[in-house]
């Protein structure tokens, strides 16, 4: 079936979660946690991070013990109708990503790059340009994405470096930002963007062991992790609290502001390059995972038919909202529910009905 | 046959995706590169000037005339100046390529907090625009006034010129990211570089009290005394860089002279090698030169107990001796201390009356607010309190210690021969 995922080991696995959770650094994600953090605001996607990795190592250990992807752990714990809810919530959980990503790329496209063109020829581009990428299967994807990781990272470390001499180090003080008592609950809290790394669970077949999974939820989501935090720390010392909150393309203001000598600036047209590039996988990604497990629920022989008809669905629901205040706004609402339920709810579920059935086998075997 | 179809997409594709949307030839587009503000005479409105690059003009062949064009715009906003602009010139403005936003002194006075926004929001204007406030005068003068002689295009000479600023400190250098970030922040105030024309206040020059301490004369831009031949307007370029104006919140409120900037530049880490003139501690009349640089980066500390806030400053200095116009020999030991003891007293006291200079203005133009934060648990805290207020009323304790490293190319100075020394 061409919906087959293929194998895939660590450093595949890597490039899956890493395009999944990057584009937190892209959108306007580091300016709403300086905004919920202050100073502090670096503590929020550490935060985040450690609370996805525990998660998703914790999923790990089911599937060590019940072998098989999400989809069949949960009909073997929670049953058929169990299995068909959880399953379906995630294809909500990809498509709802796919149209946020969609939507905010295609405004960021407007508002930097090309500020003439037609917002939905822009939307329909991402969307076309994802259906190619995902249409010779997941396997292409994760390697190319692989192969663009390294200067990607480069790029997004490179920008931080060279805007060492707009740095303000006070800028972190008071270093409990607002307060240590809100800043780690909205890590917590934010940690409902990297739902999507769920993504190796509902592909556990095409990792060799749940040993790898748990070496792709440790260094996958620990380099992600690791990135945000560089960004909201550099994007915090350059523009500072009261600035930096204001901010709709946080990473975009800063490689604008990179200024070495009248021959080295003007060098964003470059980063413009990066995050189009990383918006395409993310939105290739997600798109691949809804449609994936729709295939897998209808037990449908391919999925390609299936590609034009949910992107020009997903792209019509990416031009409904009215304005990106708005796309912000239910980006932020999404996170901090219907996201999260797909981070912590659902996990904690499968993995009480896990421990629940191994306490009953135990029980029957005395 | 799939395979045809494919490929002849994808040649189409390239065909046809290979530009841009909206895309111009640069012979289309005017590139604004110096933009200026003022107060208009008209209620409530703005006077814009734009000064464009007249790339014919920089050829070689068939180049004439002025290097740039200026014009300005009377309207009620700087967009709809931009679109006034379009029925007056056949090209299309570009923003992009801005690097200077010259102000106005009354307009600066009047506050800036409303035409600062669209050059943070608009995608053309970059944070690393340099802002300069004109002393005394309006932005439409000092363009007109301003005529490199040495550097063809304007840009060149506003960025060279500005980013040599911490040569001698005696000005900023100060973009409108640094400008609006101090302005949002609470913990500093905002500063720009002051800017002026020659000789349109030339009374003033002698008019700027000399403190006790002082061995050369302060001045503000405008201000510097030139020879007679150079006030002809036609030869030198008239336009100086001098000096910092100092904003409470969005407001002018005040300026500061070159020798108090050179002291802002030393709390503020700006000092490259500047020379610095002091009076002779044995002989009365006599000047010292010296070539100084921090030792060591500029510690600053503010703590706050009962609403009292004690401001500190570390500052460690060295240098190298340029000149002894006394002949006494500084190079020895033993002279060399009183020297440094000398140097340190001295330039403590023109800190301190900087520092009060600006606390009777209740505008922070060093940023003792930044260390001030580590005073509070939360952020929240701290933008609670008054700071401008507190800074006001301030303690400020400085300490300068200076050390001579080097003593130039001599190292002892004879007497002259038959002289009484």
């Amino acid at each position: 079936m061409s919906y087959q995922t293929g194998q895939m080991g660590v450093a595949a696995g890597i490039s899956l979660i890493y395009m999944i959770t990057i584009p937190f650094v892209f959108l306007s994600t580091s300016a709403q946690t300086i905004e919920q953090g202050a100073g502090a605001a670096w503590l929020i996607p550490l935060v985040s991070g450690v609370a996805g990795i525990v998660m998703l190592v914790a999923m790990t250990y089911v599937l060590s013990k019940f072998p098989g992807d999400l989809y069949t752990v949960c009909r073997k714990l929670l049953g058929q109708v169990g299995a068909w809810i959880v399953a379906l919530y995630y294809v909500g959980l990809f498509f709802c990503d796919s149209v946020l990503i969609l939507r905010q790329f295609a405004e960021n496209t407007l508002l930097t790059a090309l500020p003439n063109i037609e917002f939905s020829v822009v939307v329909l581009l991402y969307i076309a340009v994802a259906a190619v990428v995902i249409y010779p299967g997941l396997e292409g994807v994760v390697r190319s994405n692989y192969i663009i990781m390294p200067f990607s990272i480069s790029a997004l470390i490179l920008v931080v470096l060279l805007l060492i001499p707009s740095y303000n180090y006070y800028n972190l003080l008071p270093w409990q930002g607002t307060g240590l008592e809100k800043v780690i609950p909205v890590g917590l809290i934010f940690a409902g963007a990297g739902a999507g790394s769920f993504a190796i669970i509902i592909l556990a077949p095409a990792f060799q062991s749940a040993q790898t999974m748990r070496q792709v939820a440790i260094w996958g989501l620990g380099l992600s992790t690791i990135l945000k935090v560089v960004t909201v720390l550099g994007f915090s010392l350059t523009f500072g609290n009261e600035v930096a909150r204001e901010k709709v393309l946080p990473f975009f203001e800063m490689a604008r502001l990179v200024y070495l000598s009248r021959y080295i600036q003007h060098i964003e047209a470059l980063f413009i390059i990066l995050w189009v590039v990383a918006g395409v996988f993310a939105l290739a990604i997600n798109f691949y995972m809804g449609l994936y497990l729709i295939t897998r629920l209808l037990n449908l022989p391919t999925m390609r038919p299936l590609i034009p008809i949910v992107g020009i669905f997903l792209a019509q629901i990416a031009m409904m909202p009215p304005d990106i205040t708005t796309v912000l706004i239910w980006d932020g609402i999404l996170i901090s529910t219907y996201f999260n339920i797909g981070l912590y709810g659902i996990p904690t579920v499968i993995i009480a009905a896990a421990s629940f059935k191994q306490k009953k086998g135990r029980g029957t075997k005395c | 046959m799939l395979r045809l179809a494919i490929v002849s997409l994808m040649i189409l594709a390239a065909v046809f995706t290979a530009g841009c949307f909206g895309g111009q030839e640069t012979d289309d587009i005017a590139y604004v590169l110096v933009m200026g503000l003022d107060k208009s005479k008209q209620e409530g409105k703005l006077d814009v000037t734009y000064q464009m690059a007249i790339p014919r003009a920089l050829t070689g062949e068939g180049a004439s005339g002025e290097p740039a064009l200026s014009i300005t715009l009377t309207a009620e906003s700087t967009s709809e100046a931009r679109d006034l602009f379009n029925s007056v010139v056949a090209r299309t403005l570009n923003l992009s390529h801005t690097k200077v936003l010259i102000i106005g002194e009354s307009l600066a006075r009047q506050g800036l907090g409303e035409v600062l926004g669209v050059f943070m929001r608009f995608r053309e204007f970059r944070g690393g625009m340099k802002i300069i406030i004109v002393n005394d005068d309006t932005a439409q003068n000092f363009i007109s006034k301003n005529k490199p002689k040495m550097e063809l295009v304007v840009s060149r000479y506003y960025e060279t010129i500005l980013l040599s600023a911490d040569q001698s400190s005696y000005f900023p250098s100060v973009n409108l990211h640094d400008f609006y970030s101090r302005m949002k922040s609470g913990s500093a105030a905002p500063i720009a570089v002051l800017a002026g024309i020659s000789g349109k206040d030339s009374e003033q020059a002698s008019s700027i009290p000399k403190k006790p301490s002082d061995s050369v004369d302060d001045y503000l831009a405008g201000q510097i005394p030139r020879g007679e031949e150079e006030t002809d307007k036609e030869k030198p370029n008239l336009a100086e860089f001098l000096g910092t104006a100092v904003f409470r919140e969005d407001k002018l409120v005040g300026k500061l002279t070159n020798q108090e900037t050179r002291m802002m530049a030393i709390l503020r880490n700006n000092l490259q090698n500047p020379f610095f003139t002091i009076d002779d501690p044995l002989v009365a009349g006599k000047h010292i030169v010296l070539n100084l640089r921090l030792g060591r980066n500029t510690k600053l500390d503010a703590d706050i107990h009962n609403d009292q806030a004690k401001l500190k400053g570390e500052i460690f200095l060295e240098g190298e001796i340029s000149s002894i116009g006394s002949g006494v020999s500084y190079e020895r030991e033993d002279y060399r201390k009183l020297l440094e003891e000398h140097i340190s007293q001295t330039i403590k006291q023109d800190i301190l009356t900087m520092l009060h200079k600006t606390q009777g203005m209740r505008a922070d133009v060093v940023g003792f607010g930044y260390p001030a934060r580590k005073n509070f648990r939360t952020y929240n805290e701290f933008m609670q309190i008054d700071w401008a207020d507190l800074y006001s009323k301030a303690d400020i304790d400085v300490t300068v210690k200076t050390r001579i490293r080097r003593t130039g190319l001599m190292w002892k100075t004879s007497p002259i021969n038959g002289s009484d020394n």
